[in-house]
């Protein structure tokens, strides 16, 4: 394990009520870990205990076996790249990434071989002596990269690196990541609310909400095998349809799992088309079913509005949860009493 | 349709002419006390006071500043002014500085309160607690000294506000990636803090060593002899003199003149193209006005 959480709590100054609690992580080395969660789940509070730019209110942090709870930031050799990139504006390209390693004691001779790779890495060479002002977004970011790669940092902390940027560039600067992470080694963790970012640059994913992990488990885990309700929810675009029974139970299944096909086994029930979406490669489908709530199908059939169905999932398509909404064994069915939706 | 494209091009010439001469009645306004300054430096003794004042000297007097230059203290008081305005300037910024930051992002207990303790100095004018500073210093034994002069300046509430507010301009983030980066609080404030905010800390050393230079009432108030005194006192004193019945305002304006000289020579120097731009009528931004502005407030207070 390179990072270790352990009964972590942060009450933030001035407000009462915890933030995170009893939280405990065990990020494994070389691991691409991202933290994943709706807005204000902790998660950047949770990167910045770990970058020691926020104290920790209880509990202990550790890095490869070093406790570093209390240490200075500037001590724990981890680097982070910020959002809004924090570059520094009166620097040059080289400044920047030569100002961490003048911290650091090092030559000029090995700082300018270290300079040398990084630019070539990230693709800056050419740009040394460019202020931040005459740079375009993306390279801005790439200039956050390779200052926080020219530390050999024991981690890379990253908090929605990628959201200042368009839609293109994004892809763009995603795939360049994951290269990157390829090449290196090192491990990263990565803030994003945003699931397909998790989805395709993770190795592990944390969900989390109210300061609380849902589920630490692989990308393909987290997407097929939700832990709880809340995950299920979350997760997938859209996430589960989900529906409680008479019994106080859960029953859940994909968008996509939904037909109008007559099954063999699983659960049936009418409903009205409401809305017809078309999204390119299918199209969303949002039903009411009379007396229990708003439900979303996904279907590459166009379907026609103001229409009444019977819709369908079969068996082996269900989920099941127990009254505590977490993942169960199959259980009978006694029968639907409305859709759930889980609070975001 | 083209007569009114006419009428439209005419108005928008006379509002440009309204506009130039207004302009050019302002510069009238803060020039005209420089121009008699600059005259009566070398009028004769006489023609100095004659009423109605004459608007061009009859004979040039250029001795007076000889006068001025030779007269005993002079070196001494130039002296003064220059230790005096760059010790204190440099301990009022540095001071400063650290409280600024200190207040801008540091977190600690009873920061509010000592922030609005600090602003309770530019709520109190000078004039209020002059006497038991001077009863202190007097007692210190310090009256005289270069120190006392410093000291009265180790801290100031206003510049405290000013970069306070300046730093808390400057993103959260880039403070942490220094932290991140190994720097010091000392590295932070130089060398990331301050140089992001550049173009403010130039205004504000250039307000800071102009209210020095021009600097009257703490040296009055901290001075019993003439061993700190600076330059605006020797030409009290010179106008407290008075020759074959007259005030020597020649020599009086001469002294101001070498007073303004450091002032003026770096305007001249940095605003030539901002002075052009006004003659122009095309300035925007006129800095050589702003700054006579300035100039001329500092020397009202002074003097009046
Ligand atoms: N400096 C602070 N003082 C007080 N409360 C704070 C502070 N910073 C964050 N919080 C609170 O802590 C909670 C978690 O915030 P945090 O920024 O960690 O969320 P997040 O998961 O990063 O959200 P987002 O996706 O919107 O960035 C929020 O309820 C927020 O209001
Ligand atoms: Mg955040």
């Amino acid at each position: 394990m390179l990072i270790n959480l352990s009964n972590i709590k942060k009450v933030y100054p001035g407000s009462k009520d915890p933030v995170i609690e009893g939280l405990n992580l065990a990020i494994k080395e070389g691991s691409f870990t991202v933290l994943l969660g709706p807005s204000g789940c902790g998660k950047t509070t949770l990167l910045r205990m770990i970058a020691g730019l926020e104290s920790v209110t209880g509990g202990s942090i550790s890095l490869e076996g070093e406790n570093i709870t209390n240490m200075e930031p500037g001590d724990r050799n981890l680097a982070m790249v910020f959002q809004n990139y924090a570059i520094y504006p009166h620097m040059t390209v080289k400044g920047n990434i030569e100002f961490g390693l003048k911290n650091y004691q090092m030559t000029k001779q090995q700082r300018e071989e270290r300079i040398k790779l990084v630019m070539e890495l990230t693709g800056l060479t050419g740009f040394e002596n460019r202020m931040p002002n005459q740079l375009s977004g993306g390279q801005r970011q790439r200039v956050a990269l390779a200052r926080a790669i020219s530390k050999s940092p024991k981690a890379f902390l990253m908090d929605e690196p990628l959201s200042n940027l368009d839609a293109k560039l994004r892809n763009q600067m995603r795939s360049e990541l994951i290269q990157l992470y390829n090449k290196m080694g090192t491990t990263f963790i990565y803030v994003t609310h945003d699931q397909t970012e998790a989805l395709t640059m993770a190795t592990d994913i944390v969900v989390m909400k109210d300061g609380k992990i849902m589920q630490y488990d692989t990308p393909e885990n987290v997407y097929s095998n939700p832990a709880n309700v809340f995950v299920a929810q979350f997760i997938g675009d859209p996430g589960m349809d989900v529906f409680q029974t008479t019994d106080d139970q859960f029953i859940g299944f994909k968008p996509r799992a939904l037909t109008t096909e007559p099954v063999a086994e699983g659960v049936s029930f009418d409903a009205n088309l409401l809305t017809t979406e078309y999204l390119g490669y299918d199209y969303q489908m949002t039903f009411e079913v009379p007396g229990k709530g708003t439900l979303v199908m996904r279907n590459k059939k166009k379907m026609t509005s103001g229409e009444a169905y019977r819709l369908s999932v079969p068996l082996e398509d269900l989920y099941y949860f127990d009254r505590d909404q977490n993942r169960c064994e199959p259980f009978p069915i006694t029968g639907l009493k409305e859709v759930f939706h889980a609070d975001k | 349709m083209n007569s009114a494209y006419k009428r439209r091009k005419v108005l928008k010439l006379i509002g440009r002419i309204i506009e130039c001469l207004l302009l050019i009645a302002l510069i009238m306004v803060f020039i005209l006390p420089f121009y008699w300054t600059l005259i009566t430096s070398v009028k004769s003794m006489w023609e100095a006071v004659e009423n109605p004042p004459t608007w061009w000297p009859r004979e040039f007097h250029w001795e007076n500043y000889a006068t001025v230059w030779n007269e005993q203290n002079f070196l001494k008081y130039a002296k003064n002014s220059i230790i005096t305005t760059f010790g204190a300037s440099i301990i009022q910024l540095v001071s400063s500085t650290m409280a600024a930051y200190a207040f801008a992002r540091l977190r600690f207990k009873g920061k509010k309160t000592l922030f609005f303790i600090s602003l309770a100095d530019i709520m109190i004018p000078a004039q209020v607690i002059f006497l038991p500073i001077f009863i202190i210093y007097s007692r210190l034994g310090i009256l005289n000294t270069y120190l006392s002069y410093f000291l009265i300046y180790i801290y100031s509430g206003s510049t405290i506000f000013f970069l306070r507010n300046a730093f808390m301009q400057v993103p959260e983030e880039l403070v942490e990636a220094a932290r991140l980066d190994g720097a010091s609080e000392f590295s932070i404030i130089f060398r990331v803090l301050l140089p992001s905010v550049k173009s403010f800390m130039i205004t504000q050393i250039m307000l800071i060593l102009i209210s020095k230079w021009n600097g009257y009432f703490w040296i009055q108030v901290l001075t019993t002899n003439d061993h700190i005194r600076t330059l605006p006192l020797l030409l009290n004193s010179i106008l407290a003199r008075v020759e074959g019945l007259v005030i020597r305002y020649d020599l009086a304006m001469a002294t101001n003149v070498l007073i303004m000289a450091p002032m003026l020579l770096y305007i001249i120097v940095f605003s030539i193209r901002g002075f052009v731009l006004a003659l122009q009528c095309k300035a925007r931004r006129i800095p050589l006005l702003g700054k006579l502005i300035i100039i001329q407030f500092d020397y009202f207070y002074t003097f009046s």
